[in-house]
């Protein structure tokens, strides 16, 4: 944690709003992309970002300062954006182990894949494609895809945070990985065909 | 599927989902790096799906919170920008 911080957070804690101002307005965009990442949608992402703040500014008093402010922030609103899915009933039924498989190798699909995708990939129709992608995956995976491999949770912590265990949450993963890169390569076809 | 598409590749492939991102033994590791020296398919299949992750990550980002957004996130909490 940087001293500028440290220092911030000791003046919020004694009620300094400048202070917390600050600290609100270095997190802010982080705390709304993490909600916009989860719930795919802004309307639902403002409001991760005024309840998490709402949490920081009730809590602040007992921040220790084990972990840096950003990650804790992110815990924190992870948990909420995680807690409006539950509410919404988005997250959908366990998927049993057994009741998945890994999917075979779709060769026509690997022949096909960009080799260039990584230097294209602020082209708008690119990034069309990837967002398309992200959200027609089914929440259940989207949000194991989101903890897990963009978000960097341990497989350990992905299935605390979702109630499922650690093995429901590599079949999901690894379903997930399939799926969205299916999908991309799908949707970059049509991005192919038509430019 | 090429000709060099092995029996073992579903195998290695749920090796490699099972430990993408995760720490794994040298063993596992010189078995993936092994197999996908000599099997093109697999090669091409796991780099495309680390390159999905890579990419996902810059996935619905903004670079600055938009400034109506800011402006209701401070009315609400009745703080000061």
């Amino acid at each position: 944690m940087e001293i500028n911080e440290k220092a911030l957070i000791e003046k919020a804690k004694e009620g300094d709003q400048s202070a917390l101002s600050n600290l609100i307005h270095e997190h802010s965009t982080n705390v709304y992309n993490t909600g916009l990442k989860i719930l795919q949608n802004k309307a639902e992402a403002e409001d991760v970002l005024q309840e998490t703040f709402l949490i920081m500014i009730k809590k602040i008093q007992s921040f220790e300062g084990k972990s840096s402010l950003s990650t804790w922030l992110y815990r924190v609103a992870t948990n909420v954006a995680l807690g409006k899915i539950r509410e919404n009933k988005k997250l959908g039924n366990t998927l049993e182990l057994d009741a998945l498989d890994y999917e075979p190798l779709k060769g026509s699909q690997i022949k096909s894949w960009p080799t260039d995708l990584e230097k294209r990939w602020k082209d708008e129709s690119i990034k069309a494609c990837l967002e398309r992608s992200l959200a027609e995956l089914p929440t259940h995976f989207r949000l194991v895809f989101i903890l897990r491999d963009l978000e960097g949770y341990s497989v350990e912590s992905a299935a605390k945070s979702l109630g499922i265990s650690k093995s429901n949450v590599k079949v999901r993963l690894m379903r997930a990985r399939l799926f969205i890169r299916d999908k991309l390569a799908t949707n970059l076809h049509c991005v192919e065909a038509v430019s | 599927m090429s000709k060099t598409h092995h029996k073992d590749s579903d195998r290695i492939i749920k090796l490699v989902h099972e430990y993408l991102g995760e720490n794994s033994d040298k063993t596992i590791l010189d078995e993936v790096a092994d197999h996908m020296n000599g099997c093109p398919d697999c090669y091409i299949y796991i780099n495309s799906v680390k390159q999905t992750i890579q990419l996902m990550k810059k996935v619905n980002q903004v670079k600055e919170l938009p400034s109506e957004v800011e402006f209701r996130l401070y009315k609400s909490l009745k703080i000061k920008r």
